[in-house]
């Protein structure tokens, strides 16, 4: 499968007054044509900015990138020209926000919202780029005459509708979907990701699909990667993820899910919270928190090692069923 | 799994000891602070002397003419010149100071306290209370500041009982209106619902649960608007309306200044620049409490 | 949309009037007897005590204030106690002075300020920045009294460029001599407007929607120009009309130091000579232009913030907001 995006070694820091936070350490990660990848992590582990670092948008002086490569169809679009890049932006890649009410330009109409973004990227007159923007309207469940509205006349789920439809507009290869439902209330949720999947059926868009919700992970994508303190600590295929758990991390995110089959009556969470991202540990950045943390996982810090197929674990001793090496 | 502690708990601080810090912080601010804090020294030590020497200085070296040094260039002697009757400028721009400050603040504050319960009462009550005090403010805001405060002053006199009524009127608007805004924001939230359930009467909602989560707008009103309260005193002043000579006002004394500009530029320089001084130390120190207060409006 | 500017204007109509009201009782407490201004110290009593049953200042507080109301509205002011002419007269042979520098004062403001805040916001932390940021806080900090008179200090007594008062009557001394006077009463104003106008673009920039822009592939002119413009410019249209004011304020002292022959420099020498019904004919024609110009803004807000319109004409082919 040849992989539409690839992401080496990526790093990000952000300087600010109170430090240096080092928001992404060092991210390895791969789409391949058509596929929906799901992001998970918790609030603070760098997601927003791994997406923002594809679309270029990492605001500086503040944003540095400081290593790495990203490759999109086989280009690595941090070394090409900015002018270059903002022809992939809404083109080739687009890029969904995470809160739909404050994505929206108050005061232009949505549908000149939308036909901006064709307009920019297609060779077309006004007239036409209006007519288009009518389509994708109704390709996202939108009735016609609402072209001439304001953002603030439509509602949340609606307001991410056209966020889509304005991100589908010119046919990207690649959309990045920053928790595009997290804003919305559940079966506002539920519409959304049902329409995000026809469109996906329909274009094969390959997707990323940043999220912290597993369940919309189980539900809508082929491969998941795992993103803690800014590194991916395990990535491969959803079946990998789910059914053969290779990190502790991984673990505690599934056991914490509340199982609505089960009698239970404590909630798991796992304990501690992310380290602070203007330090730099030595060691594994999980072994505070991990069960199964030995006197290497303080010191060195844990590769990216294959672990069958797809399937790359972060982990000195990742755990498998049978396996001798965990447990303190 | 082993419980873990989590990491350690982040300071502890009263808001007030937050606000503190963060206003620290600016040093612009600070700066404003202790220029505010110098002016209320010099003002403070002016009258101190005008009471001890039962104000034998005042007239000596305030009111007492000294034709010989008639508009007097600045010298080691006379450190900001002298002024078309030869008394000392310097002498003169400390001795005004105490009437920019103390009109200049007591006219805000005034327009605060008379200003602020109209708007809150407004606020909470909302309806047609709401809507007769709004338009009883909004016809005072009609009349542009500057002409209703000279209005005022042409009709009462230039007592200085009458320059506070008469610089407070416009501003009894403002703080209505900044203090109603207020109340709205805080009305509707649930800890004032949750005091209602358990009994407490209105005056006492107003009172212990509006008005200090109301207040920090206003505190940042009124000094940014000492700023220019004393602009005011001083334009009057200089019109004539207001401090009348010989008092040494800043604007009184720039009164005289235009009729000399030709021969002696100290007199306009310096009570300018006093001035100016006053109202940047104050907006200074207006801008950095409205900071301190509120940290989602920093840069 | 018709709807709501009518309603703006007639919800003023009831403000101007309280206003007046208010004026007129405010100088009912002049001190002073206006028969006496008039005929002058040696009258007889006889003669002041007929001028004041003439001049109706015997009747009760309503009275005065109806017969007032009703001249008012066909435009007469009353007659001055100074001169004796029509004070409508004297305050509109003198109106188009203070409009006119009241106008250039706005638009030499928003033309300096405008582009300087943009740029300030653009180059934030620069030198260029800090140097605006300073330069802005003394002006808005300055008296304007002080400033005409530094002005004229340097522009008028030493380099001679410029009239130091008096409005010229030539169309180029005209030009020539609302020179300095603009420049005092706009510079503070444009100070603020570049104050203002940094900090909105500013907040404007860091929002979402700007990202969005820039996600579209948007150049960064096009992010400025088309997004960030118009959402920036609405607070700074309410700083506008709230400081039009604080203008029209320091137009009166402005008019004075210059002797520009305008409303507010009437204003001030019918207050020394005590000439009632001249200063109460200048504050409320004052008002009356004030209050215009606020709903003109409250109605350029509205047109600038599509939240605040009830209506609008679309330009989709189906035509019309549904709601």
């Amino acid at each position: 499968m040849s992989h539409i995006l690839e992401i080496k070694g990526l790093r990000v820091a952000f300087h600010t007054d109170d430090g240096t936070v080092h928001a992404l350490n060092g991210v390895d990660l791969e789409l391949g044509d058509g596929e929906t990848l799901g992001l998970v992590g918790e609030t603070g582990a760098g997601k927003t900015t791994l997406a923002k670092s594809v679309m270029r948008l990492i605001p500086s002086p503040q944003g540095v990138i400081e290593a790495g490569k990203i490759l999109f169809e086989g280009r690595d679009i941090l070394r090409i020209n900015i002018s270059e890049m903002r022809g992939i932006r809404g083109n080739r890649i687009s890029m969904i926000f995470q809160d739909p009410m404050s994505a929206l330009n108050p005061v232009i109409t949505i549908g000149d919202q939308i036909a901006e973004v064709i307009r920019v990227h297609q060779k077309v007159s006004q007239k036409e780029a209006r007519e288009r923007a009518l389509v994708m309207l109704g390709t996202v469940g939108i009735s016609a005459d609402r072209a001439g509205d304001y953002p603030h006349q439509f509602s949340g789920g609606m307001k991410q509708r056209v966020v889509i439809a304005i991100a589908l507009a010119c046919n990207p290869t690649l959309l990045i979907a920053d928790e595009p439902t997290t804003a919305l209330d559940v079966t506002i949720q539920a519409q959304v990701l049902e329409m995000m999947a026809n469109l996906k059926k329909k274009s094969g868009t390959a997707t990323i699909l940043i999220t912290h919700d597993l369940g919309i992970v189980a539900q809508m994508c082929e491969s998941v990667a795992i993103l803690y303190a800014g590194e991916i600590v395990e990535s491969g295929t959803v079946h990998d993820i789910f059914k053969k758990t290779l990190h502790p991390y991984t673990e505690g995110l599934l056991a914490a899910i509340p199982k609505i089959n089960e009698n239970v009556t404590r909630l798991q969470p796992i304990d501690g919270l992310m380290p602070d991202p203007t330090t730099l540990s030595e060691g594994c950045a999980f072994h505070e928190r991990c069960t199964y943390a030995t006197d290497v996982c303080r010191t060195k810090r844990p590769t990216l090692e294959m672990a069958g197929g797809r399937h790359k674990v972060r982990c000195f001793h990742p755990i498998a069923k049978g396996s001798a090496s965990h447990g303190k | 799994m082993n419980p873990k502690t989590s990491p350690a708990t982040s300071r502890a601080r009263t808001p007030f000891e937050q606000s503190l810090k963060q206003f620290l912080k600016n040093k612009m601010a600070v700066a404003g602070l202790v220029t505010v804090l110098l002016l209320f020294g010099v003002a403070l030590a002016t009258i101190v002397v005008d009471l001890a020497t039962d104000n034998a200085f005042y007239n000596n070296h305030i009111i007492e003419q000294d034709l010989m040094h008639r508009l007097a260039k600045p010298s080691m002697k006379h450190l900001f010149g002298c002024d078309e009757f030869g008394r000392d400028l310097f002498l003169r721009i400390l001795w005004g100071t105490k009437y920019s400050l103390f009109i200049g603040i007591g006219a805000i504050i005034l327009s605060l306290l008379l200003g602020a319960p109209f708007g809150m009462i407004a606020g909470y009550y909302g309806g047609r209370i709401d809507n007769l005090i709004m338009r009883f403010m909004d016809i005072i805001l009609a009349v542009p500041f500057m002409l209703l405060a000279m209005a005022i002053v042409a009709a009462l006199g230039t007592s200085t009982p009458n320059l506070l009524i008469a610089l407070s009127v416009s501003g009894i608007a403002r703080f209505a209106r900044i203090a109603r805004a207020s109340v709205m924001t805080v009305k509707d939230n649930e800890f004032v619902e949750a005091a209602r359930a358990i009994g407490a009467g209105d005056a006492e909602i107003l009172l212990k649960y509006i008005l200090p989560n109301a207040l920090s707008p206003n505190l940042v009103q009124v000094s940014l608007g000492v700023g220019n309260s004393i602009l005011m005193v001083a334009g009057l002043s200089y019109l004539g309306l207001g401090v009348q000579p010989p008092h040494p006002e800043w604007g009184t004394i720039l009164t005289s200044a235009k009729i000399y500009m030709r021969d002696a530029w100290h007199i306009s320089v310096f009570p300018g620049a006093f001035l100016v001084v006053a109202v940047i130390a104050f907006n200074l120190f207006g801008d950095g409490l409205r900071d301190a207060l509120d940290p989602k409006l920093k840069k | 949309m018709w709807r709501y500017i009518l309603k703006r204007c007639f919800m003023t109509i009831p403000v101007l009037i309280g206003a007046t009201f208010m004026v007129f009782t405010i100088m009912h407490f002049a001190p002073g007897d206006p028969a006496r201004i008039i005929l002058g110290a040696d009258a007889t009593e006889a003669a002041l005590e007929s001028l004041r049953y003439e001049l109706g200042i015997n009747d009760p507080f309503l009275v005065r204030y109806g017969k007032y109301m009703v001249n008012l509205v066909h435009g007469d002011m009353g007659t001055s106690y100074r001169n004796g002419q029509s004070v409508t007269t004297l305050i509109m042979g003198r109106l188009n002075n203070t409009i006119s520098l009241a106008m250039a004062g706005i638009l030499f403001a928003i033309v300096v300020g405008i582009p300087v805040g943009i740029i300030s916001a653009i180059k934030q932390y620069s030198s260029l920045d800090n140097v605006t940021m300073f330069i802005t806080l003394f002006l808005t900090a300055m008296p304007t009294f002080w400033l005409a008179l530094i002005l004229v200090i340097v522009f008028s007594v030493n380099l001679g460029w410029f009239p130091a008062s008096g409005m010229g009557r030539t169309l180029g001394a005209f030009w020539v001599s609302l020179i300095l006077p603009t420049l005092t009463l706009g510079s503070g104003f444009a100070a603020l407007i570049a104050r203002t106008t940094r900090a909105s673009v500013l907040d404007v920039v860091r929002q979402d929607y700007i990202d969005m822009a820039r996600a579209k592939g948007l150049s960064e002119n096009a992010v400025i120009w088309r997004h960030m413009l118009k959402n920036a410019l609405i607070p700074i249209v309410t700083v506008i009309g709230l400081n039009f004011g604080v203008l029209l304020g320091g137009s009166v002292l402005t008019e004075s130091i210059f002797s520009w022959p305008g409303v507010g420099r009437f204003v001030v020498e019918s207050i020394s000579f005590k000439d009632t019904p001249a200063v109460l004919g200048c504050v409320v024609t004052l008002a009356i232009l004030f209050t215009f110009v606020n709903l003109i803004v409250d109605l350029l807000y509205a047109f600038l913030d599509p939240r605040i319109k009830s209506q609008y004409r679309s330009v989709w082919p189906r035509g019309g907001a549904s709601k």
